[in-house]
């Protein structure tokens, strides 16, 4: 018995993660209002091979953001933003649909182009509640979006409903219960096909 | 003779058929574009690329290291080039070459076609080893110690066949001694002495695309006991998802317990163990599949649903004419098993199951019945070649009400860990069963 979990141990320590921490490269730079936050300058995942792979697959690829802070209180924030890219072969341009308070449709045109788009991207996240310095952005990549697109579009804009509702009442900091079940549920729904993940810690800039 | 659990499992029966027929008719008509499901009304619109369909032009294999491995990942993958397909048929293309037993990992690519409009699907797959060893321990709170271990290898031969063969021990260990309470246990382990053996040849797209033949002959070997099997099966997909098996298989059984026919009223203390004994039967089986799972190992999502109805006959039975009574010759089974597997997190998933089993030969038809679920994490390693689980188990196995009065429940937590690599699979169970 005490092989079999020597054998397992050190077969586990040799399995490789699919998590990959972005501490190698710069951390985006989020910046927070009034009742909102922006992340800028993100770090260059469009490189990273197995990415572009799901990138340039010609299928729809959505890329998951999740903003994390918490507030003066110490309660965690969570806020979405989500970006769905799909390659065409034929014209090599990018369909990019950006989701948020303001969603955006836009077309990259060549592959050459990815990176300065990615590059000069902003996202905008809600934060009801003036967040304290230090926040973490994680990405997940996730692949195969028809079906299962329909989950997470759902699920994010009963989030972003639940986020109007919360709004609405942010004086008494009062946060529906209800707005907190579907926001985890957005989470947990929306994550569940993440094939990969990168994360960073950054410093909040407040916003001139 | 075929007594009353003849109506159940004819039943069982119509009721898988119906269930097919509406979920074959469903999936036929794939040509219309899947209606997204209707958005909250939110005023923020959220992120949503209308529905593409492809046309698939040409299918292509990168990854693969036998010629042949790649026209079986293509005829599995089910895709018809000339037509076209959503992105979740493609997903389910993808899910379906990614339970085949040599392949780790696929992931799908389009490139341009011949001709603006046409796509060629590429998919890049990670082989698994030629070679793989297996091997699952399992130990119950009574003590009892199970487990297996086998080899296996497989080869492809021809345009789209391939031949396995394993090679295993079937008992590591077991106990003879099972410790009753207050008093002093006592273990006696034997060493592994019953092997098996078997040899399988696979023909891919016999029958069009996706249909398979398989043949096995298989024989256990070194025990008291022995078993020897051939089966032939074929497999026809009916829809994206679905699958309908026809099989039929020779078994041979040699060594039983036999008794006394002219002795007036039967005791089991006059059985006696005749090692020559030999009982022979044939089984004619249907069954129909309906799988989306995305791991045969340790699954994350997706739903296996599997129900059949097999005929056994018994062809010879050396035992049987030593009892006062003589067993049914032929008999009517049926099954049924559901597994669904609901995604929690990212590597978290809740997986709930249904099985049981009906014969007609049994006093109360049905047996094996189980219900339950199971908590599992998963770690998925780069491409998949590594897969590591841990999960825990409760299964609900019968309940009832006693002729004593009450209810009375059985069933058993089981907490598992496994891990697999290109080359090998292995599993170590914890078990404890209650009201066993």
């Amino acid at each position: 018995m005490r092989g079999m979990a020597y054998v397992l141990g050190v077969a586990g320590l040799s399995v490789g993660a699919p998590t990959v921490e972005g501490a190698d490269s710069a951390p985006p730079r989020i910046t927070c209002g009034q009742k909102a936050c922006t992340a800028a300058r993100l770090p260059p995942i469009l490189g990273d091979r197995e990415v572009l792979g799901y990138v340039k697959s010609g299928l729809t690829t959505t890329l998951l953001f999740t903003l994390t802070t918490k507030d003066r209180a110490g309660q965690k924030q969570r806020a979405h933003a989500a970006v769905v890219v799909r390659f065409e072969p034929w014209e090599e341009f990018f369909d990019v649909e950006i989701g948020g308070r303001a969603p955006s449709r836009t077309r990259v045109p060549s592959p050459a182009a990815l990176d300065g788009w990615w590059r000069d991207l902003t996202l905008r996240f809600d934060a009801p509640h003036a967040p304290l310095p230090n926040a973490s952005l994680d990405v997940d990549v996730i692949p195969f979006s028809e079906a299962d697109e329909a989950d997470a579009r759902r699920w994010y804009a009963e989030s972003l409903r639940a986020r109007d509702g919360a709004a609405r009442t942010n004086d008494n900091r009062r946060v529906e219960p209800l707005g907190q079940i579907i926001d985890a549920l957005t989470l947990g729904s929306i994550k569940r096909r993440g094939v990969l993940q990168f994360s960073w810690s950054a410093a909040i800039e407040a916003s001139p | 003779m075929i007594r009353g659990s003849m109506t159940r499992c004819v039943l069982l029966a119509a009721a898988l058929l119906a269930g097919l027929a509406a979920r074959g008719r469903a999936e036929e008509t794939p040509t219309a574009p899947r209606e997204a499901a209707p958005a909250a009304t939110a005023s923020p619109a959220p992120p949503s690329l209308p529905a593409r369909r492809y046309r698939i032009e040409s299918i292509a294999v990168t990854g693969a290291r036998r010629a042949t491995a790649s026209r079986v990942v293509i005829a599995e993958s089910r895709v018809v080039t000339g037509r076209e397909y959503g992105e979740a048929d493609l997903r389910d293309a993808v899910r379906r070459i990614k339970r085949l037993p040599f392949v780790l990992e696929a992931r799908p690519t389009l490139r341009r076609g011949t001709a603006p409009g046409l796509y060629e699907l590429v998919l890049e797959i990670e082989e698994a080893s030629s070679f793989v060893g297996t091997g699952s321990v399992s130990l119950a709170s009574d003590g009892a110690v199970g487990g297996e271990a086998a080899l296996s290898a497989d080869r492809f031969v021809g345009s789209s066949s391939r031949v396995s063969a394993s090679f295993g021990l079937a008992g590591l260990s077991s106990v003879t001694y099972r410790a009753l309470s207050g008093v002093t246990q006592e273990l006696t382990v034997h060493p592994p002495t019953v092997k098996e053996a078997s040899l399988g040849f696979q023909q891919y797209d016999i029958l069009g695309s996706g249909s398979r033949l398989s043949l096995e002959i298989g024989s256990t070997f070194g025990g008291p006991t022995g078993t020897a099997h051939s089966s032939v099966s074929l497999l026809l997909p009916t829809a994206r998802n679905h699958s309908i098996v026809l099989k039929a298989g020779l078994w041979r059984f040699k060594g039983g317990q036999e008794y006394d026919a002219t002795l007036p009223r039967f005791d089991p203390a006059f059985l006696r163990f005749n090692a020559d004994s030999v009982r022979v039967k044939s089984v004619t089986s249907a069954r129909w599949i309906y799988n989306t799972t995305d791991d045969p190992f340790a699954p994350l999502e997706g739903t296996f649903i599997t129900g059949g109805l097999g005929i056994s006959h018994t062809l010879r039975d050396d035992a049987d004419r030593t009892y006062p009574w003589r067993a049914d010759r032929t008999t009517l089974d049926s099954d049924l098993s559901v597994l669904r597997a609901f995604r929690l997190g990212r590597r978290l998933t809740l997986e709930a199951h249904l099985g049981g089993t009906c014969a007609s030969s049994e006093d109360d038809h049905c047996r094996d019945s189980g219900l339950g679920a199971a908590l599992r994490y998963v770690h998925v390693g780069r491409r998949n070649r590594s897969r590591a689980f841990a999960e825990i188990d409760a299964t609900l196995g019968g309940w009832g009400h006693s002729t004593l009065g009450g209810t009375y429940y059985s069933g058993a937590w089981r907490a598992t860990v496994g891990l697999r690599l290109p080359f090998a699979a292995v599993s170590f169970s914890f078990i404890r069963r209650f009201n066993d």
